[in-house]
């Protein structure tokens, strides 16, 4: 099973993996068999991105670091809540915070798991999705600088919320030429986020300076005050990294998604201007810089697919021989594991026409 | 002769028909179907050593249904076969508990080869209730067998396969391996890839001093038996002269002093630097005879450092004497030496790996320690030269403070 975009399905492919709405709806189901119509109607629904099934990977399982029902549990209330914000309706905090407990016990209880989902999304749905996957990036990165229980909690709030004051202006994604003219006002969205979440009952203070916070940069170019390095709250600085990564890792009309290996060599070259080093170190050692279903060529000549990544080595991961050193198909294939075999080293990302 | 049943009498004699044919692909797929249905075995697999290069490969392959764990299983027991040298069984085999039903399976795996470097391994697997102890005798005879297939075949591929082995590297020494001295303050990773038997680069870190990090690393400029054994001798050399108050510099100068005479009789000159990395003062001295000069970058401000200009290369007279220069690391600090391999690697565009793509690189990968800085600099490399292969040795040695 592999990602591919939208543009590169054809009729006859095998979706790989539920393709879901933001109200956790299945538009699409798993095995099901992608015909001229579906691909049209994924389409008309902004849906960028998809999971097929491949030739040599169709029994690999893709976990993620929270479950399914969990994502999409989580998007719904996301919607929900910036329904409520923006119609000055009553926030539901406790199912806020509810879900956002669920979400850390199922990032502790996957341990040895880092973040390999290519998130497919409904263009419709990105601020919930893109709220969903910071929020998830937010905590696992927190978690792993050590922020405690209360604070976290407002971590996952606030990356949840972060861009929430981009829901005054509609159709913000619907349109890449819109959205270039936009631009400048867009960036107010930081301040309206703040002004909507401080207000809100129940709401803490912190959450709502996320929001206000998450596009300055640690050297103090950012906006909207231009603050500097500890001036920024630690969370903001979070929040900022695992923003800018899922954008960088999404479809969107304005750009195609960047490998998760690029994204994170992106985030390294801006550690200590826009971003906060400590941050971004704790940050990739929990993204798996070869996805699940990335093809590689390993040193030996051989072929495979990537079926495992593990946390304190990022460039071993477990690889699915396919092919072996003369080109000839291996079956059944067998699996050497990078860890523990030093004399090996991936050579190359490979394209799929040249597995 | 130890007493086989009928069917495994059948086996060996079929066996033994395959192996005295003209041995294509398929024989030894059909060896393995042989052995499995006629021995009523789970499965059985045969294996090569790949020649001249780490690795091994599978020729054959035949399994009665499982969970897709065999092969795993069978590819790590066929590697340590062939590493060791050594057969290997094992009874109840915990991590098979899915196949055959929760039972597990046992296995059992032979080297195989008359001499004492095994050209290969056959692995055999069986159900828990088999008696193993006249499965045992028989799978002897089996791999003797099989033995005279898989060396034919090796005799066959050293003469054809020659030009197609040029895909593989042969790795000389490797990171987190525990050849690396480890100290405490910084990550080490070095590793030598190389497409030939013989090579131009070559390294060495002092193995007696535990409190230092002690290295050189040079390039013969030619490959062939002469450079592998001034190598060897440049590396003992290298042992012996060098002392605990002695500067990187007075290393080289001693090392060329040992060497001049002798090199200048084969025509030959080393290119060399010599490091010294001491973490209790967190300076780092940098002696340099006609090398590469390193990359010294810094992670407070990201910036590259120039360090001093080369001395002369060792062997061209006996009484050079080369500076040390002296540089002072901090956390996020990191430092590459490279092989001229890696410079001069050229993709299909005609463009050389060079210099500033290495520090780009490096700066990209900069919050990573040692060993996957170096992963990531290979990656790099392979990803450069894309479908186009490397032909040169290329040496790399990480060091990142912190």
């Amino acid at each position: 099973m592999r990602a591919i975009s939208i543009e590169k399905a054809k009729p006859g492919m095998i979706v790989g993996k539920n393709i879901y709405n933001a109200n956790g709806s299945v538009l699409l189901s798993q095995k099901a068999i992608l015909t001229e119509r579906y691909i049209d109607r994924l389409k008309s629904l902004g849906i960028m991105a998809l999971y097929i099934t491949s030739e040599y990977c169709d029994n690999l399982v893709f976990e993620d670091v929270i479950s399914e029902k969990t994502r999409n549990e989580t998007m719904a209330i996301t919607r929900k809540s910036l329904k409520a914000l923006k119609s000055s309706e009553k926030l539901h905090v406790r199912k806020v915070t509810d879900i956002i407990d669920r979400i850390i016990d199922e990032i502790i209880g996957s341990k040895d798991l880092l973040s390999s989902l290519i998130d497919i999304r409904a263009l419709n749905d990105y601020l919930f999705s893109h709220s969903v996957n910071v929020a998830v990036l937010s905590l696992m990165t927190g978690l792993h600088l050590g922020i405690q229980q209360q604070k976290l909690r407002y971590l996952g709030m606030g990356s949840l919320f972060h861009d929430m004051g981009k829901i005054a202006f509609d159709n913000l994604y619907k349109n890449q030429d819109e959205f270039i003219e936009f631009e400048e006002q867009v960036k107010k969205h930081t301040e309206y986020g703040f002004e909507m979440l401080r207000k809100t009952e129940g709401v803490s203070l912190l959450v709502a300076h996320i929001a206000f916070q998450h596009h300055e940069h640690f050297d103090g170019s950012g906006y909207p005050r231009g603050l500097a390095g500890e001036e920024i709250s630690l969370l903001a600085r979070v929040v900022a990294v695992a923003s800018s990564y899922d954008n960088l890792t999404s479809d969107t009309p304005a750009k195609p998604r960047i490998l998760p290996q690029h994204a994170t060599e992106y985030l390294t070259v801006k550690s200590g201007t826009v971003f906060d080093p400590e941050v971004v170190k704790a940050f990739i050692s929990n993204i798996a810089l070869f996805p699940i279903g990335t093809l590689v060529l390993l040193n030996s000549g051989e072929r495979g697919i990537v079926i495992k990544s593990h946390k304190e080595f990022p460039t071993r991961p477990l690889v699915k021989v396919v092919k072996d050193h003369l080109g000839q198909r291996v079956n059944p294939p067998f699996d050497i594991d990078l860890m523990k075999s030093p004399t090996s080293f991936l050579e190359r990302v490979l394209e799929e026409e040249e597995i | 002769m130890d007493k086989f049943e009928p069917q495994e009498y059948k086996a060996l004699y079929n066996i033994s028909l395959l192996m005295a044919d003209h041995i294509s692909d398929e024989t030894f797929e059909q060896v393995a179907t042989t052995i499995v249905t006629q021995m009523d075995l789970l499965g059985c697999s045969i294996w090569k050593k790949k020649q001249g290069f780490k690795g091994i490969m599978r020729l054959g392959y035949y399994e009665v249904g499982s969970d897709g764990s065999l092969p795993n299983i069978d590819y790590q027991v066929a590697e340590q076969v062939i590493n060791t040298g050594q057969p290997w069984s094992k009874n109840w085999f915990e991590e098979t508990g899915s196949l055959t039903g929760g039972k597990g399976v046992n296995g059992m795996a032979f080297p195989l080869g008359e001499g004492t470097e095994p050209i290969g391994a056959l692995c055999l697997w069986f159900s828990k209730d088999q008696n193993s102890e006249v499965s045992r005798i028989l799978a002897k005879e089996l791999a003797a067998q099989v033995s005279r297939g898989v060396a034919q075949v090796l005799q066959v591929n050293e003469q054809q396969e020659q030009p197609v082995q040029i895909g593989e590297v042969q790795v000389l020494t490797l990171n987190r391996s525990s050849n690396l001295p480890r100290l405490e303050g910084i990550s080490l990773a070095a590793r030598s890839v190389s497409r030939r038997q013989e090579r131009a680069d070559f390294y060495d870190f002092l193995p007696s001093d535990q409190s230092r990090l002690v290295f050189i690393l040079g390039d013969t400029m030619n490959q062939g038996i002469a450079s592998s054994i001034v190598q060897f001798t440049t590396r003992m050399v290298f042992r012996a002269v060098a002392r605990r108050q002695m500067g990187p510099g007075k290393i080289l100068s001693r090392i060329n002093e040992v060497l001049c005479p002798e090199l200048g009789n084969q025509g030959m000159i080393i290119g060399m630097t010599c490091g010294i990395y001491n973490p209790q003062t967190g300076l780092f001295h940098l002696a340099n005879a006609g090398y590469n000069d390193p990359v010294i970058f810094s992670g407070r401000d990201c910036t590259f450092k120039k360090p001093k200009e080369a001395g002369p290369f060792l062997g061209l007279t006996d009484n050079m004497a080369y500076d040390s220069h002296s540089l002072k690391l901090n956390n996020g600090d990191i430092v590459v030496f490279y092989s001229d391999g890696l410079l001069e690697a050229m993709n299909d565009s005609g463009e050389l790996y060079g210099r500033a793509r290495l520090n780009a690189t490096i700066d990209k990968y900069r919050l990573y320690d040692a060993p996957s800085l170096l992963d990531f600099l290979f990656l790099d490399i392979g990803n450069f030269l894309g479908g186009r292969r490397q032909l040169d040795d290329i040496t790399l040695i990480v060091i990142k403070v912190g």
